[in-house]
C-alpha cells in the first residue's frame, strides 16, 4: 500500500509516498532529507506531536508563561496533557528551557519554559 | 551620534544589529514595545530556528536567544519607545522618538528598517454586515490568547488559510474553543502544508477552499455569517449562501510590509513586495537607509528574516564607515508578473564581489519548474523543483556576478 | 386637502390601495404594501399635498424594525425630577442640553446608548453646509445659515477644531456654466459668499483635480468639523455647567394628563419633568407617538461613508462634490471632504431602508460609491479605503426640519426630521429651542439665569500635534504621555487616560477611539485594541471579559484561558 504524507518535521514540508507492505514501510520516496523516513514510520504507526502551550503565573505583568514538551507526544494524549498543562501556575523565577511538569502523564516527557520569567514582585 | 540605528527589535531588527556591532559599529536598537522579539513573543508554537540554529524552537525561545546575544554584546536598545519622525539631514539621519522619558532626537549614519508587518484587516476585504464585536484579526487573536490568557470566542469561524489562522486554530481548539471551519476564497490554502496537517487535521477542523464570508451579522457581538462560494475569478456563486451561527470571526487574509517610516523618508517601494526596493545589500533608493525582515517582504520562515536582517545590518555599518562603494549604477532584476509575486532584490549593483541572495514567490502552483536567471540572454543559473507554491518563499544564491550595464538581466520560470 | 385624490394618486403610481384620512392636521396613511419602496413612494405623494405632516402607517410583510435599547430594567431614577427632560444625546439634544444650561434649571438629558453621539452624530461627514443648498426661507435654510455662522465661535468656546475650507460644486462640462448665474442669483439673495472658478483657478485650490473637472462653484464658508467630537465637546460643557446626562436611559412611554407630559417612563424608572424635548434622531416619531402628538414619520435614508488613509490626505484639502444634474434626487449624498484628522472622507451615499438603525454596509453599494465619487481627484484609489460604516438620516416626508412647540400638548417640543444640513445647523436650532422652552416655562415661574454657566471648554491635550518642547514638558510632568499604544495616530497612553477621566464616563473602546482616535488608523486597532482593554480595566477596575466595544453586548473577550 502505498501512502501519502506530508512530512512535518520543518516547514520544507516534504509531500512524500510512503509505501507499507504487511506494517512495515518498505520505501519512502519525495523526502529532502533523513527526517522524513523517521517522521512516516512515526506518523504511520505512532503518530506523535510537540505540545506548545501556556502556563498561568502570578504575575499580573506576565499573565501567561509560554512552554511546550521536550519531545514529541503521541498526538491522542494532546487533550490529556492539556488538562495537566492548565492546572499549573508559576510564581516563582524560571529559567527558558526549565521543567515545568516532569514526566507528563507518565510518557518520560517534560513541559519546558519557552522563555524566561522573572516574577514582578512588586505585584505579589 | 550612532553609527547605526535599527528600527524595530524583532528578529530582523536584532540580527542587524548585531551584525553591525560584530562590525564594530556603535548601534542602537528602537523598540516600540516593551521587550525585545518582536511578534515571535506570541507566536509559541513551534518550527522556528531550523536554519539558523539547527533546533525546532518555539517563537520566544528564538526571541529569547537573540536577545541574549544582543545583550552580550551589550548593544545599545531603547524599548517602549516609538519613532515619531525620520528626517535626512545632509550625511546623517535625524530620529525623534518618543518616549516614557521625554522626546528626543537621535542622529546616525545609517538607519535599518526593520519595522515588521502588520495584518490586513476586514475592512480590508470589503465584507457585507455590521460592524460587531468579536471579529479579530489572528495576530490580535494571538496576542490576547498567548500573552494575555484571554479568549476571544467560543465558536468561531477563520477567514483565510494564512499561517497564522491555522496555527491559531489549533490554539483556540487547544484552550477550549470551538473552531468551525477555516474558509479560504481561494482554490488553494495560503497556509504551509504541513500547518494545514499539525494544525487543522489533526484536531478535525474542516478547511474549505474557493468559499468566504459574504455578510458578517450581528449588531453588537458577532452572531453568524453568510457563506457563499466563489468561481475560479473569486466572484460569488449564486444560490450557494448558507448561514453559520457563530460568536467570532479570526481573519488570517495576509500581511502588509509596515513603511510608513520608509514612506516618510520617500524610499522607493516596491508594487510587488509593499516593501521597499532594494539592491543585494538591502539598501533602499535613498542611501544609507537599509531593510530586511518582513518590512523588506513577507517571509514564510523567521530564519530568512534574520538572515536579511544580517545582511542589512552589516552593509549599514560598512556604509557609516563609508566603506560601502556606493556605485550609483545598477541593473533591475527584471521578472515576469504573471510568474513571480516578487522578487527581492529588485535592483542589482554591476560590481559585487559577495554572494547575491534573491527571495522569491511564484505566483502559481507549478510542479517540475525550472527557475534561471537569464543574463544578456545567456543562462548563469539554473535551479530545478519538484514544485514551487505562493505559500513558500523560494531564495537563491548567485556567486560572484560582474554585470554590465547595458545588458539585461532577469529571473525566468520555466518547466522542466 | 383632498384625501380621496390622493388615495387615488397612490394606487396610480405606487399600485397599493391605502386608506388616506386627516389626523393632527397630517395627512395619514393606513395598508400594506409588498415593497418598502412603495411605502416610501406614498409617503411622498401624500407629503406633495397641503398638509403639515404625513403620518405614513403602511406596513410592509417583513416587520423587523428592531431599534438597540439596554438590556436591562431598574428604579434608579425614580426620584428624579426636572424642569427639562430632553430625550437623545445626538448633536442636537446636547447642542440644546448646553445652551438651556445657561439657566437656573433642573435639566435632564436621557439617552438610550452607552455615550452619546452614538448614531447620525457619529455617523455623518461632519460637514457645515454653507447653507446653498436648501430652499430658500425654508426652516433648514434658515438653520443652515445661522448654524454655520454660529460655528465660528462655539467651535472657539468649546475647543473643537474646524477647518474652514470652503467647499467646491464641480462640474464636467463647460455647457453647464450658466448655472453659475443661478447659483449667484440664490446666493446674494441669502446673502452667500460665492465665486465662479474655471478650471485653471480651481487647481490652484486642488491641484489634484481630475481632467474631467471643467469648472466650480466656490463656497468659502463651508467647514469641516469631526461631527462627534462636536457632540461630546457640547455634552461635556452641558455636564460641566450642571445638567444630567443618563446614558442606557430609554424612553419606554410618555405619560401625560390632559395637554401636558408629567413624566415619562424609562428602562431605569419614572422621570417628572415640566418640558420634554424629542430629539431622538429616527426614533422622534416613536416618542412623538408615545406623547400622542405623532404628525410626522421618519423614513430612514442610509448613507454609506468611507474613508481614506491619511497617506493619500494629501492630495486633497477642501470639500468637494459633482452633483447629478437631476431634479428628482432628494438628496445623492456627498462627495469628498478632507476630514479634520487628515483622512480623505467619501461620501456619504442615499437610500432608502426600512430600519431606523440599519448600519449595515454592502460590498457593492461602497465600492460604487468610492469609485464614483473617486473620479473627481487622481491619485486616491479604492485600495486607500481603510474603514466604512453607515448612519442613517432621520428624514421625514415633507423633508423639513420640525422644530416647535406641539399644538396640542402644552409641553412637548418637537426637534424632528433633523436631516442634512442637521450638523450644520445645530447651534441654530439649539438657539431656537432654547427660546420656545423659555418661554414655556416662563408661563409657569421666571426663568433665572445660571451664575455659573461657564461657556468655556477645554479639550484633551493632543500631543502628536504639538510642538517638541511642549510635548516634552508634558511627558516629564507625566510619563504616560510619552508611551505610545496607538502606533498609527501616534496616542499615548496618557491621552487615553484623559479621555477616561473626562467629564461624561467613558469605559469603551469605541468610547475611546472617537475620543483620541486610538484605533482609526490604517490597522484598524489590529495592535492596540487589546492594550486599550488592559487600560480601561486597570483605570475603570473592570475585568477585561468587562470591557466592551461599544455596550454591554457587545464584548471583547469571553473568558480566561486555563
Amino acid at each position: 500500500m502505498i501512502k501519502e504524507i506530508t512530512c512535518i518535521s520543518c516547514p520544507n514540508g516534504c509531500e512524500m509516498s510512503v509505501e507499507v507492505v504487511e506494517n512495515k514501510i518498505i520505501r519512502v520516496e519525495n523526502n529532502k532529507c533523513e527526517r522524513g523516513i523517521s517522521f512516516a514510520n512515526e506518523e504511520i504507526f505512532n503518530p506523535q506531536r510537540m505540545l506548545c502551550s501556556t502556563v498561568k503565573t502570578s504575575d499580573p505583568k506576565n499573565l501567561r508563561l509560554p512552554v511546550r514538551t521536550d519531545k514529541v507526544i503521541p498526538k491522542n494524549k494532546i487533550f490529556e496533557a492539556m488538562k495537566c498543562i492548565n492546572n499549573i501556575v508559576i510564581n516563582k523565577n524560571i529559567q527558558m528551557g526549565e521543567k515545568i511538569i516532569e514526566n507528563l502523564l507518565g510518557l518520560g516527557v517534560s513541559i519546558i519554559a519557552s522563555q524566561s520569567l522573572k516574577i514582578n514582585s512588586n505585584n505579589v | 551620534m550612532y553609527d547605526v540605528i535599527v528600527i524595530g527589535g524583532g528578529p530582523a531588527g536584532m540580527a542587524a544589529a548585531i551584525k553591525a556591532k560584530q562590525n564594530g559599529s556603535k548601534t542602537l536598537i528602537i523598540e516600540r514595545e516593551k521587550k525585545l522579539g518582536g511578534i515571535l513573543k506570541q507566536c509559541i508554537h513551534d518550527g522556528f530556528g531550523l536554519i539558523k540554529f539547527k533546533k525546532q524552537l518555539t517563537g520566544p525561545e528564538y526571541a529569547q536567544r537573540y536577545t541574549e546575544l544582543v545583550n552580550e554584546l551589550k548593544i545599545e536598545t531603547m524599548v517602549n519607545t516609538y519613532v515619531s519622525n525620520l528626517k535626512v539631514n545632509g550625511d546623517f539621519f535625524e530620529i525623534t522618538i518618543v518616549n516614557r522619558k521625554g522626546i528626543k532626537v537621535l542622529f546616525s549614519k545609517a538607519l535599518v528598517l526593520a519595522n515588521g508587518c502588520r495584518e490586513r484587516s476586514v475592512k480590508q476585504i470589503f465584507i457585507d454586515g455590521t460592524r460587531p464585536s468579536g471579529v479579530f484579526t489572528a495576530g490580535t487573536a494571538q496576542y490576547l490568547v498567548n500573552r494575555k490568557g484571554y479568549l476571544p470566542c467560543k465558536n468561531c469561524i477563520i477567514l483565510g488559510s494564512g499561517d497564522i489562522g491555522l496555527i491559531m486554530a489549533r490554539r483556540l481548539k487547544l484552550e477550549g474553543a470551538n473552531v468551525l471551519g477555516v474558509y479560504e476564497v481561494k482554490n488553494s490554502p495560503s497556509g504551509l502544508t504541513r500547518n494545514i496537517i499539525q494544525c487543522l487535521d489533526d484536531y478535525n477542523i474542516p478547511l474549505y477552499l474557493s468559499k468566504t464570508i459574504s455578510t458578517i451579522h450581528g449588531k453588537n457581538r458577532v452572531i453568524g455569517v453568510d457563506i457563499v462560494s466563489v468561481d475560479e475569478n473569486l466572484k460569488e456563486i449564486p444560490n450557494t449562501k448558507e448561514y453559520i451561527s457563530c460568536d467570532g470571526v479570526i481573519l488570517s487574509v495576509g500581511l502588509i510590509p509596515e513603511n510608513e517610516n520608509a514612506e516618510s523618508l520617500n524610499v522607493s517601494i516596491s508594487k510587488n513586495t509593499k516593501g521597499p526596493i532594494v539592491d543585494q545589500n538591502l539598501m533602499t533608493s535613498i542611501p544609507g537607509v537599509f531593510s530586511c525582515g518582513n518590512a523588506l517582504h513577507v517571509n514564510d520562515l523567521v530564519d530568512y528574516v534574520s538572515e536579511s536582517g544580517e545582511i542589512a545590518g552589516l552593509n549599514a555599518s560598512k556604509y557609516a564607515f563609508s566603506h560601502y562603494e556606493n556605485f550609483d549604477e545598477f541593473l533591475n532584476l527584471e521578472f515576469n508578473d504573471n510568474d513571480f509575486l516578487y522578487v527581492v532584490p529588485q535592483k542589482l549593483k554591476i560590481n559585487f564581489n559577495e554572494n547575491t541572495i534573491i527571495y522569491f514567490r511564484v505566483k502559481e502552483e507549478i510542479e517540475n519548474c525550472v527557475v534561471r536567471i537569464l543574463y544578456d540572454n545567456k543562462c548563469i543559473y539554473e535551479k530545478k523543483y519538484n514544485k514551487v507554491k505562493p505559500p513558500e518563499m523560494e531564495r537563491i544564491i548567485l556567486k560572484n556576478i560582474k554585470l554590465d550595464i547595458t545588458k539585461s538581466i532577469s529571473l525566468n520560470l520555466g518547466k522542466e | 386637502m383632498n384625501l380621496e385624490k390622493i388615495r387615488k394618486k397612490i394606487k396610480k403610481k405606487v399600485g397599493i390601495d391605502v386608506k388616506v384620512s386627516e389626523e393632527l392636521h397630517a395627512i395619514k396613511l393606513e395598508g400594506n404594501a409588498k415593497e418598502w419602496e412603495q411605502v416610501v413612494k406614498a409617503g411622498y405623494i401624500a407629503a406633495d399635498s397641503k398638509c403639515k405632516g404625513v403620518i405614513n402607517n403602511i406596513l410592509v410583510d417583513t416587520i423587523d424594525d428592531s431599534i438597540s435599547k439596554p438590556n436591562f430594567y431598574n428604579e434608579e431614577l425614580d426620584q428624579e425630577e426636572c424642569d427639562v427632560l430632553i430625550i437623545g444625546a445626538g448633536i442636537i439634544g446636547c447642542s440644546i442640553a448646553r445652551e438651556l444650561s445657561k439657566y437656573k434649571l433642573n435639566i435632564i438629558l436621557v439617552e438610550k446608548e452607552h455615550d452619546v453621539a452614538m448614531h447620525a452624530s457619529s455617523r455623518n461627514d461632519g460637514m457645515i453646509h454653507p447653507g446653498f443648498a436648501p430652499k430658500i426661507n425654508s426652516l433648514k435654510s434658515k438653520m443652515n445659515l445661522r448654524g454655520n455662522y454660529l460655528y465660528n465661535k462655539i467651535s472657539e468656546d468649546l475647543d473643537v477644531e474646524m477647518n474652514k475650507t470652503g467647499s467646491l460644486i464641480l462640474f464636467d462640462s463647460y455647457k453647464t456654466l450658466p448655472l453659475s448665474l443661478i447659483f449667484s442669483i440664490k446666493c446674494k439673495k441669502i446673502n452667500l459668499e460665492s465665486k465662479t472658478l474655471l478650471r485653471k483657478k480651481l487647481l490652484e485650490l486642488e491641484p489634484n483635480l481630475a481632467e474631467k473637472v471643467k469648472w466650480g462653484y466656490y463656497l468659502p464658508s463651508a467647514k469641516v468639523m469631526s461631527p462627534y467630537l462636536m457632540t461630546v465637546a457640547y455634552a461635556e460643557n452641558a455636564v460641566n455647567n450642571g445638567i444630567k446626562l443618563y446614558l442606557d436611559t430609554c424612553v419606554m412611554n410618555v405619560v401625560r394628563k390632559n395637554k401636558e407630559i408629567t413624566h415619562v417612563i424609562t428602562n431605569q424608572g419614572e422621570i417628572k419633568t415640566k418640558v420634554v424635548i424629542n430629539a431622538a434622531g429616527t426614533s422622534a416619531d416613536i416618542i412623538a407617538d408615545m406623547a400622542g402628538d405623532r404628525f410626522y414619520t421618519i423614513h430612514p435614508r442610509k448613507g454609506e461613508i468611507a474613508l481614506a488613509d491619511k497617506k493619500v490626505g494629501k492630495y486633497f484639502n477642501r470639500i468637494a462634490g459633482m452633483p447629478e444634474i437631476s431634479l428628482k434626487s432628494k438628496s445623492k449624498g456627498g462627495g469628498l471632504i478632507k476630514t479634520v484628522a487628515g483622512n480623505i472622507l467619501i461620501g456619504p451615499n442615499a437610500f432608502e431602508v426600512q430600519k431606523k438603525e440599519d448600519y449595515t454596509t454592502s460590498n457593492k453599494s461602497l465600492k460604487e460609491m468610492i469609485n464614483d465619487r473617486l473620479e473627481i481627484i487622481k491619485s486616491v484609489h479604492q485600495r486607500d479605503v481603510i474603514t466604512y460604516f453607515a448612519g442613517t438620516r432621520a428624514a421625514t416626508y415633507k423633508e423639513e426640519f420640525i422644530i416647535e412647540l406641539s399644538e396640542n400638548l402644552d409641553n412637548f417640543i418637537h426637534v424632528a426630521g433633523i436631516q442634512s444640513p442637521g450638523f450644520a445647523s445645530a447651534p441654530a436650532i439649539a438657539e431656537r429651542v432654547e427660546n420656545i422652552t423659555l418661554e414655556v416655562l416662563n408661563k409657569s415661574f421666571n426663568v433665572e439665569k445660571n451664575k455659573n454657566y461657564n461657556p468655556i471648554r477645554r479639550k484633551n491635550k493632543n500631543l502628536n500635534i504639538m510642538d517638541k518642547e511642549e510635548r516634552d514638558k508634558l511627558i516629564h510632568k507625566n510619563s504616560d504621555y510619552g508611551e505610545i499604544i496607538c502606533r498609527c495616530e501616534e496616542i499615548s497612553k496618557g491621552e487615553i487616560i484623559d479621555a477616561l477621566n473626562s467629564p461624561i464616563s467613558v469605559d469603551t473602546v469605541d468610547g475611546i477611539k472617537r475620543r483620541t482616535r486610538a484605533g482609526m488608523g490604517r490597522c484598524q486597532g489590529g495592535f492596540c485594541m487589546p492594550l486599550i482593554m488592559e487600560i480601561i480595566s486597570e483605570y475603570k477596575n473592570l475585568k477585561m471579559k468587562d470591557v466592551y466595544k461599544k455596550n454591554s453586548e457587545s464584548t471583547i473577550v469571553v473568558k480566561e484561558t486555563k
